[in-house]
């Protein structure tokens, strides 16, 4: 039996499908994903900047919602597989060249990390509750353990974390049958959204001014990465052959620009940035209202990139 | 983390009303049609009630229409008007200091009771406006801006009718 029909994902149905083999699932899995990668990659860059003291409770509550959210994520993708009961055969072989097997490597490693990122940063409710529990004093050594080496375990929540934010655009790059999504662009602008959109979560928890102020400032920095990035996507795409300049002119002018262009990046990145630039100045009310919006523009983004993909192709179905 | 600022005075209403035929004559210009809002909430309870019964809302014959073959949620630009509507009033919320959760309503009444008054007046608001194909933003603004003769009585018919209920309804106000 081929092994890779045996863990193939749903797009092995291309052709029975319509061309259409990616539904809500894969969105809802990149979106996930990415939140995750941006809440692993700001709390431990913030832990290794700022040290421990200064990671806020909001900060410990975004790193202890990421295992939920990564499993919520990874139960999607599970619902896109062809053949669910296969699953384990993901980790029983490493393939260089298969993003799909990176992406199923870096889910373990990043499992653990969280764990131990949760164990030396808890919120200080978990810290109260677990510390009152007599069958948990056999854990102590081992919470002192991660609270002595919190440094390195957050280096590797940032190498983790850049490694999963990245892996959900390559995912997408690497099928180059799909030529909006056959650009380099995209690992890192994936990257970006779901580092903007983990920044963004946590200022919805956030109740320290400064700290809400200086993630309003990095999420600034960051919706303007991500627009430059978008820029070189279509600008890339526009400048090589004519498939890809009609798989550009998908988001850009055709069905799927108003949603692209209207809720994405108007919407999502555009009217956030303004807001939190004017609330930065004391121009404006700060509102959860805002960070909502990015999180709404990031699952757009990545719903429109995967449906727009798929009305493109070398070869239609 | 809502803070509290300022309250900026509101636009003088003259001016206001100034820049919102500005508005729809750059929509008419723009988008070949008018503003409208009832359409794309139609649209949106179409959406829901699909989920729940996709057999019965395609075979209706009001609403089967949105779920043609090849329809998509985002085809009228309705949609994109309401949510810029929201965008904009959230804009405008926050840098004149006024955003904020709140029921506005009379000093007698509870927030209850103003709330399900709201949900009552906003269900014949609704209906009627599927009978007259459009709402004080689809007739009144846009028809009544192209001086159609159904549009101005659509308008007479909703001041008359607004005087005259006012009478009954006046007490959940003062």
């Amino acid at each position: 039996m081929n092994p890779h029909i045996e863990i193939e994902s749903t797009r092995g149905l291309a052709g029975a499908l319509g061309g259409t083999f990616w539904g809500w699932e894969i969105p809802t899995y990149l979106f996930l994903g990415g939140l995750v990668a941006g809440l692993m990659l700001t709390v431990s860059a913030l832990a290794i900047i700022r040290g421990r003291d200064r990671v806020t409770s909001a900060m410990r509550t975004g790193i202890l919602l990421t295992p939920f959210l990564l499993s919520l994520g990874m139960g999607a993708l599970f619902l896109d597989l062809s053949y669910k009961t296969h699953v384990f055969r993901f980790y029983t072989a490493f393939q260089p060249a298969s993003p799909m097997s990176w992406g199923s490597w870096i889910l373990l490693l990043v499992v653990p990390v969280q764990l131990g990122l949760i164990t030396a940063l808890p919120p200080q409710w978990l810290a109260d509750s677990v510390a009152a529990l007599s069958a948990t004093q056999r854990l102590v050594p081992l919470a002192k353990f991660c609270e002595r080496h919190l440094r390195g375990l957050a280096l590797a929540g940032v190498v983790t974390g850049a490694a999963l934010g990245v892996y959900t655009g390559v995912l997408l790059s690497a099928t180059v049958a799909r030529p909006l999504w056959s650009s380099g662009a995209l690992g890192a602008l994936f990257l970006a959204s779901g580092t903007s959109s983990g920044v963004a979560a946590l200022m919805l928890m956030e109740h320290e001014h400064a700290s809400h102020s200086s993630l309003a400032r990095l999420d600034v920095l960051l919706i303007g990465v991500e627009i430059a990035l978008l820029a070189m996507w279509l600008v890339g795409l526009l400048g090589q052959g004519p498939l890809y300049r009609e798989a550009a002119a998908t988001v850009l002018a055709g069905a799927y620009a108003p949603a692209f262009l209207g809720f994405v990046v108007f919407g999502g990145l555009l009217v956030p940035a303004a807001l939190e630039l004017l609330a930065l100045r004391g121009k404006a009310m700060t509102s959860r209202s805002v960070p909502a919006l990015v999180l709404v523009g990031g699952f757009l983004l990545r719903v429109v990139v995967i449906y727009a993909g798929q009305t493109g192709g070398f070869v239609r179905a | 983390m809502e803070n509290e600022r300022v309250e900026k005075p509101l636009w003088d209403p003259y001016l206001a009303g100034f820049v919102l035929g500005l508005v729809l004559l750059a929509t008419y210009l723009v988008f070949g049609r008018g503003l409208g809002a009832s359409g794309a909430v139609t649209r949106f309870f179409a959406w829901m009630a699909h989920g729940v019964s996709p057999s019965w809302v395609e075979g209706n014959e009001h609403l089967g229409g949105y779920f043609n073959a090849g329809a998509k949620w985002w085809d009228d630009w309705l949609v994109f008007e309401l949510v810029g509507v929201a965008l904009g009033g959230l804009v405008a919320g926050l840098t004149g200091g006024r955003f904020r959760l709140g029921v506005d309503r009379g000093p007698r009444i509870s927030n209850r009771t103003r709330l399900g008054f709201a949900l009552l007046g906003g269900a014949i608001v609704g209906f009627g406006a599927r009978l007259a194909m459009g709402c004080t933003s689809g007739q009144a603004l846009s028809g009544g801006a192209t001086l159609a003769l159904g549009s101005w009585a659509f308008m007479f018919a909703v001041f008359g009718g607004g005087y005259g209920i006012a009478y009954f309804a006046r007490r959940l106000w003062t």
